[in-house]
């Protein structure tokens, strides 16, 4: 007889009574995709047609994310590159590539699952099998996918709302697919995702007329590593090119360079000045860290809290800061280690190899930003050194940046030269001010020639000059 | 800039007995840690030695470490700086510039005994300074930190302002300290030790291999409250080397930066009262002088520090 633990009697045996804990479709539809942008899901999308070109070719993706850190590139023929072609407008969504396609096995037993069984191992941009699915929910009620591989091919067509409605049995939880012929040749070979009834929030956004400049702005950057190289991506039919990281270098001293391993992840952090839009000036909307994950940026000209602005070790940043940029490269063959988050727009504060990252961060940012904030100077007469050495920066790619061994931002200043001049300052009555001029009968000369010439005037009178 | 307030001329350096008895607790701990296996001369030194170098001369002489350090932010006292280096730039450097700027270039392949000797009340900057040390420094190191422990503001601010203060220069780093109350001035000690016990946490969060591990906690009084806390970046096994040092031996150890700090108290007494007590040490407990008149707190105090007591007299040159 187990012991009264609560003051009354049980009159009989406790029995064990089983809770349901389903999934319900109407979640991922509707709750799942409140929290993520029209962009998160057009890179995710551009992700899937990445995931089809690393497989069909037998790509490993740490070997692109590697070849950042080659520093003599092979020639790439861009003509034969494979194309991910994105259309966006109020009418639908469309993204068609010819990257490799989906494999009719991997379509009917992964690729519309929910996340992944434990254990599941692969090299890809997809990591946690929401994405593509989230990003189709996400912007209309109906969808269409066709591909083809070389060895065989499937279509499916989803009416969105139909679907939900029926959940009774995990038997529900699937889609049909219908067979078709595999791709002719590999440069046909690919997937087509198209998407109408689009969500009138979706459209909404559309009508704004702000979604597509921000978004091959977010292309470019978040696949700087990839773009023209491996893939080509159009969007609306324009061509979007890779915007590099722009890193520079100085022709004497050195950069912050910093590399270590943790639990299998490589991790490579860089900070230095940053290349100049034009000689001393630099653009604010790329100042700030960058943050790449197997060669996928995650983070672009971060001035936040995440990247440890305004935490301990860093200042908050301050438009002065412009000229600073910065640079954390996660690698690993593992993508499930690496610390992004699922919209991989972001990073998991929580990962602890993110923790471990932080601070060597700081580290690494505190010389560059004392250096930038050197350029300004308290005593508007002088002028600084450091000025002269930003401007003398050369842009050098992350693989030009690196060294064999840790090193921090350091650049040789010369000694200032000894200062010729010195601004004078003083307030005096408008009317003896109208005086002089009056005197000199020139009644438009400036306050400051008036005192550059009472002062010149005082050194010839007392013979000092 | 790190040190607004810090000025080399506010307090003649040699002659601050209560900093120079924590000098000298520092070389005995240090010596002590050569006993017991870990190179200190070869370790590299990074102070802030302003134009004095008194820890300088002291871990070079009797330490034997040949690679220092000092960074000096002050730039307008940059001649006076070089003009009175001790030693040749082989031993000691000069870097002019922010300590915080200095700490990512200490290379992780050397020990380091680093000493953030802020002259000044704990800043934002000090405790990036802190952060970015504990984050940096190779296991084996040794972390000094010194902040003046003195309310912060004019004479007429209370706890109301103080708390002000600490919660916009150090808000992240006060934990549980929120109302006024915690700020009054017998607690600021403890305020001071416990931020920077946390901005050295903050600063190793993620390095798994190493701790830090407390040595000394002194307060003193050259004129102005000090704090001074210090201890090793170590490992488990650092722990365990540490434990079988003599605290009998060194009673100012401790096993906490943020409780019961060692008070360095100096006592006055004349140079003839001195030569005298210094004739009956080491004493029993209850030993006095019946030559003259001492309080029995004074004889218990110079009982402990007479090994560490500096000697000042006048030369005429």
């Amino acid at each position: 007889m187990p012991p009264n633990l609560h003051g009354y009697e049980r009159e009989k045996p406790m029995t064990t009574r089983i809770a349901k804990a389903y999934p319900r479709k109407n979640f991922f539809v509707q709750m799942f995709t409140k929290d993520i942008s029209l962009e998160d899901c057009v890179l995710d999308l551009i992700d899937n047609s990445v995931d089809g070109f690393i497989r069909s070719r037998g790509i490993r993706l740490s070997k692109i994310a590697s070849a950042v850190w080659e520093k003599k590139k092979a020639k790439i023929s861009t003509a034969s590159l494979p194309v991910i072609d994105v259309t966006i407008s109020e009418a639908g969504f469309e993204i068609k590539d010819n990257c490799g396609g989906i494999d009719l096995d991997e379509a009917i037993n992964e690729i519309f699952n929910f996340g992944h069984p434990f254990g599941w191992e692969t090299e890809s941009l997809g990591v946690y099998g929401i994405g593509l699915k989230r990003a189709l929910f996400k912007l209309g009620d109906h969808f269409e996918i066709s591909s083809q591989t070389r060895k065989n091919g499937f279509h499916c067509e989803l009416p969105v709302n139909e679907w939900v409605r029926k959940d009774d049995s995990p038997a529900d939880w699937t889609i049909p697919l219908t067979e078709q012929r595999p791709a002719s040749s590999t440069g046909t070979a690919g997937t087509k995702i198209t998407v109408d009834q689009l969500h009138s929030e979706v459209k909404e956004r559309l009508k704004t007329g702000t979604v597509e400049a921000p978004l091959l702005r977010a292309i470019s950057t978040t696949y700087a590593f990839f773009l023209e190289r491996y893939v080509r991506v159009k969007l609306n039919g324009q061509r979007v090119e890779p915007l590099p990281i722009p890193t520079s270098k100085p022709s004497r001293g050195s950069i912050s360079f910093d590399r270590f391993s943790d639990d299998g992840v490589d991790i490579r952090i860089l900070a230095t000045i940053a290349a100049q839009e034009d000689p001393g000036r630099y653009d604010n909307t790329r100042a700030g860290w960058y943050v790449v994950c197997n060669g996928r940026a995650v983070l672009s000209a971060d001035k936040g809290e995440i990247t440890g602005w305004g935490t301990p070790g860093m200042p908050l940043f301050q438009p002065k800061h412009r000229a600073f940029v910065g640079v954390v490269f996660f690698e690993s063959r593992n993508p499930m280690a690496l610390p992004w988050t699922t919209t991989k727009r972001s990073l998991n504060r929580e990962s602890s190899i993110y923790i471990r990252t932080r601070n060597r961060m700081a580290l690494a940012a505190k010389p560059v930003l004392s250096f930038i904030s050197k350029k300004y100077p308290s005593d508007p007469d002088t002028t600084p050194a450091e000025r002269g050495i930003a401007k003398s920066m050369m842009i050098a790619t992350p693989a030009e940046l690196a060294t064999p061994k840790a090193s921090s931002f350091f650049i040789p200043i010369p000694p200032p030269a000894p200062k010729l001049k010195q601004r004078v300052q003083y307030d005096v009555k408008i009317s003896d001010l109208d005086k002089i001029r009056n005197h000199l009968r020139q009644p438009r000369l400036s306050a400051s020639r008036i005192g550059e010439h009472t002062f010149d005037y005082f050194l010839k009178q007392e013979g000092l000059k | 800039m790190i040190a607004a307030e810090k000025s080399a001329d506010k307090v003649p350096y040699e002659f601050r007995p209560a900093k120079q008895v924590e000098r000298r607790m520092l070389l005995e701990l240090f010596q002590r840690l050569m006993e017991t296996g870990y190179r200190i001369s070869g370790y590299q030194y990074t102070g802030m030695g302003s134009f004095y170098f008194v820890d300088f001369i002291m871990f070079h002489r009797y330490l034997g470490i040949k690679k220092m350090v000092s960074v000096e932010c002050v730039q307008a006292i940059d001649k006076r700086v070089h003009f009175n280096r001790p030693y040749g730039s082989t031993v000691l450097d000069i870097v002019m510039g922010d300590i915080a700027d200095f700490i990512p270039s200490l290379s992780p392949d050397r020990k380091h005994i680093l000493w953030l000797d802020f002259n000044f009340i704990i800043t934002k900057e000090a405790i990036d300074a802190i952060v970015l040390a504990a984050a940096k420094l190779s296991p084996e190191s040794i972390l000094l930190v010194t902040v003046d422990a003195e309310p912060p503001g004019p004479p007429n601010w209370g706890p109301k302002k103080w708390c002000q203060y600490f919660k916009s220069e150090a808000g992240d780093f006060l934990g549980n300290k929120s109302r006024n109350k915690h700020f009054a001035r017998s607690n600021l000690v403890e305020v001071n030790a416990s931020i920077i016990e946390k901005a050295i946490q903050n600063g190793l969060a993620g390095r798994d291999d190493v701790n830090f591990l407390p040595l000394v906690n002194f307060v003193y009084a050259d004129g102005h409250s000090m704090l001074s806390v210090g201890g090793m970046i170590g490992t488990e096994e650092d722990r365990q080397n540490l434990r079988t040092l003599d605290h009998a031996k060194m009673p100012f150890m401790r096993d906490s930066i943020t409780a019961n700090p060692y008070p360095i108290k100096v006592p006055l007494l004349t140079r003839k009262e001195r030569l005298h007590l210094d004739a009956a040490m080491p004493c029993r407990k209850s030993w006095r002088p019946d030559e003259f008149e001492m309080k029995p707190e004074d004889v218990e105090i110079y009982r402990e520090i007479y090994p560490y007591f500096p000697v000042y007299t006048e030369g005429l040159l």
